[in-house]
């Protein structure tokens, strides 16, 4: 412990290169974090999704319509609490061409059934009363200044009204959170919610949705229940596939590309690189300090202390600058998560993501010490003092 | 004078091999910048790339209005014939229009190399769609039969997909196809596509409706004729888009999200190395000092000694860029990658491309790092007091 103020002077020896040292250490640990964050919300799906909701959609497609008849077919089914209907409307507001954001026409028994969203219990009573209500994110209510009791007209190309009309009003009845406690904190409610039969009597193809969400009494049930389904509507005309959440979400994220391949490919990238500035630095560091490292010989210091010192030296400055650029990609990562939340509900570094990038700090410590630690406790007094 | 600097450029560069190792940090440091932003625009512009293949300025696409993708349009079949008849559209001798009436869509179909299900795009083409993008090329077999369950697949889909062998039959939605032809389209988003005769495929889906119809124009200038035609007509509720402004929509958001998040990526990384290089051009005007001092002690002026310095930096960022890019070349170039794209969902294959435009953009960013890298030791060089570092 009484060495840490010599390793200290010893770091600030000379200022300006440790200092330039530390930031470009910080910078590829900054880039780390965030394309980390990156890599961790595609893989995220598994954790936002529940494990007693599956979701039925049709086979050749999502997005192929089912028909809204199959919902008693599937409540039948053993097992099966709910089957609520669900379609997606890519309504926007406002401006018609860059702000659209996702809606989904559901009945307002979800918010009963599914715990991933907090509405207050008399929001929830009021959406069921109004048939043309709308459950805002409360993100999204903050971005547009919308209150509850406002007069909101969303358009929609994509699901024609009855009347040839691309307008919708809605009347604001509540706001809604994602669940922090299942979901972890920062994830963005960027979305809306409304009423599907609102939807269905007033588009002009009618009695179709685009998915089931199945809510199954009892986790054990899913593969049962799941092959059940997909059985019963195999020789119909829209025959089903039925996956948890977290299959629909891994399929969908193994179609966008290996992007954990490339995120892979530009950290090992960087990392090589670092490696090279790092024992650069520890390297020169060592060679202008011989005749101090013999000195501290001469005062008495082992040999096994003196290399003790040199790495500890450059583990503080590697662990240190690894924790301070991960610091700046959390600080950075939070703006950026908001202003894209409407693409990516979360960003933002997963478990483990910042425990690896200080074990990768450690071992870039570890690594750029080995020469400076292995000479220096091989250090010859007498040599080693005439050096100067 | 300009002798002056010539020879202490020199001097300073055929010293270089004795400061090997920090020539080396910084010749590294900006081979990894200037590889990983290659390769990552390299991949933004083979994406772009293929939609960017196959606009042709005097091709348009006639979709409902307000839609920028064909999975979300409709041309209902009475719609079909003001449509057609409308003026500046390229007619064949027999008076009929260089149109193809096109139908999309969506079937889920198993992937060639994971277990998965993707989306294969369906297109159901008039049989005037050969002329019309006389681009696609059969390239085996044959094309299909017009009233037949007959498939024409492209052969990046080919590729993708399992079961598309030539002459097999497969299921699509419920529906059994024949593939009878292989065919390329100039590397553009349609050999990511199975083509069927378009009345075929609406009759086995049970649609009723066009998605689009893709017609030759007499000359790029008629557009304009075509689009008041079409828009002043109250029957019809559908406009024309040029081709090059379709596709810049369609690969727009994607593209774009990936040449940021490129840029990004180079930049965090070029301000990490700039500090490095910095520290390293440091060290070496460290190590130069006395001979530095001994130069402006025998009546060298600054200059010379400033910009063998920058000279060195200029000539180790070059070289590591050079080592960069010809790295991301060797690694990535024609590397193919598929990704989902659009409001559709649609599998698209495109290939990395690292085109000479790029790899002197990498060359060009890593000497502005250089040249701002090179800044401080410069000015350090400069304000050296000549008697104390002589002493030294």
């Amino acid at each position: 412990m009484k060495f840490i103020p010599l390793i200290w002077s010893m770091l600030w020896r000379r200022r300006a290169r440790t200092v330039l040292t530390a930031a470009s250490i910080a910078a590829a640990f900054m880039l780390y974090g965030m394309l980390q964050a990156v890599g961790s919300t595609l893989a995220l799906g598994g954790k936002t999704a529940s494990a007693d909701t599956l979701l039925t959609t049709n086979r050749y497609g999502f997005g192929k319509p089912l028909p809204y008849a199959y919902r008693s077919q599937i409540e039948a089914v053993p097992g099966v609490r709910n089957a609520l209907p669900g379609v997606i409307v890519p309504f926007s507001y406002q401006d018609s061409r860059t702000s659209t954001q996702p809606s989904v026409a559901i009945d307002p028994q979800t918010f009963r059934t599914d715990r991933r969203f907090v509405v207050a219990p008399d929001q929830i009573k009021a959406f069921e009363a109004t048939r043309t209500g709308i459950i805002v994110g409360r993100d999204l209510a903050t971005k547009y200044g919308w209150k509850i009791g406002d007069r909101i007209t969303l358009t929609t190309h994509r699901i024609p009204r009855a009347d040839g009309g691309i307008y919708w009003d809605f009347d604001m009845v509540g706001l809604f959170d994602y669940n922090a406690e299942l979901l972890g904190e920062g994830v963005s409610s960027m979305r809306t919610f409304v009423r599907y039969d609102y939807i269905d009597e007033t588009r002009a193809g009618k009695g179709s949705v685009d998915l089931f969400f199945v809510h199954v009494k009892d986790v054990a049930q899913v593969p049962a229940v799941t092959k059940q389904i997909d059985t019963m509507f195999q020789n119909s005309g829209s025959p089903t596939k039925t996956q948890t959440e977290s299959e629909q979400q891994r399929s969908m994220m193994a179609q966008i590309g290996d992007v954990g391949a490339i995120i892979r490919a530009v950290l090992s990238a960087v990392f090589f690189t670092l490696v090279v500035v790092a024992g650069n630095t520890m390297m020169r560091s060592f060679r202008e300090r011989i005749p101090e490292l013999a000195v501290l010989k001469t005062l008495g210091f082992t040999d096994t202390k003196v290399a003790v010192l040199v790495g500890a030296e450059a583990l503080l400055l590697c662990v240190g600058s690894g924790v301070l650029g991960l610091g700046l990609a959390w600080l950075i990562l939070k703006p950026v998560s908001h202003a894209i939340a409407a693409v990516f509900p979360v960003l933002r570094m997963g478990d483990g993501v910042v425990s690896l990038g200080i074990t990768f700090a450690f071992a870039l410590g570890v690594v750029s010490a080995v020469i400076p630690v292995w000479h220096s406790a091989r250090l010859n007094i007498v040599s080693g003092l005439s050096r100067r | 004078m300009l002798q002056q600097l010539f020879a202490v450029t020199m001097l300073n560069l055929r010293s270089l091999p004795s400061r090997w190792d920090t020539a080396l940090v910084v010749v590294i440091c900006l081979a990894g910048v200037s590889g990983v932003m290659v390769s990552m625009l390299s991949m933004a512009d083979g994406f772009a790339a293929v939609f960017d293949r196959a606009g042709r300025a005097d091709r348009v696409i006639i979709l409902s209005t307000g839609e920028t993708y064909e999975t979300g349009s409709s041309i209902q079949r009475d719609q079909v014939a003001p449509l057609l008849s409308a003026p500046g559209m390229q007619r064949l001798p027999d008076g009929k229009p260089t149109a193809s009436l096109e139908r999309v869509t969506m079937s889920a179909s198993k992937l060639a190399h994971s277990t998965g299900d993707g989306n294969l795009m369906m297109r159901g083409v008039s049989e005037a769609v050969w002329t019309v993008r006389p681009e696609a090329e059969i390239i085996a077999g044959r094309r299909f039969t017009p009233g037949l369950r007959e498939l024409v697949v492209g052969r990046t889909a080919q590729g993708q997909f399992a079961g598309l062998d030539l002459g097999s039959t497969i299921s699509l939605s419920g529906v059994e196809w024949t593939v009878v032809g292989v065919f390329q389209a100039g590397g553009s988003a349609f050999e990511s596509e199975a083509w069927a005769d378009v009345e075929v495929l609406m009759n086995a889906y049970h649609q009723s409706a066009y998605s689009s119809i893709t017609a030759l124009l007499e000359s790029p200038s008629s557009f304009n004729v075509l689009k008041d035609a079409i828009t002043t007509n109250p029957e019809l509720s559908q406009s024309p888009i040029a081709e090059p402004d379709f596709y810049a929509a369609q690969g727009g958001t994607l593209g774009m999200a990936m040449r940021i998040v490129g840029w990004l990526v180079a930049s965090i990384m070029s301000v990490g190395a700039l500090f490095a290089a910095v520290n390293a051009l440091y060290a070496s005007v460290e190590t130069r000092t006395v001979e530095i001092a001994t130069l402006r002690a025998l009546g060298f002026s600054s200059l010379p000694v400033v910009t063998s310095i920058l000279a060195e930096a200029l000539v180790l960022c070059a070289s590591g860029a050079i080592i960069g890019g010809a790295i991301a070349y060797l690694l990535f170039n024609g590397y193919t990658l598929s990704t989902i794209s659009g409001a559709s969902f649609t599998q698209i294959q495109f290939a990395f491309l690292v085109s000479p435009a790029l790899f002197s953009k990498g060359v060009l960013w890593s000497c502005g790092l250089g040249i701002i890298g090179a800044m401080p030791p410069m000015i350090t060089a400069a304000r050296l007091p000549i008697a104390d570092a002589l002493r030294d």
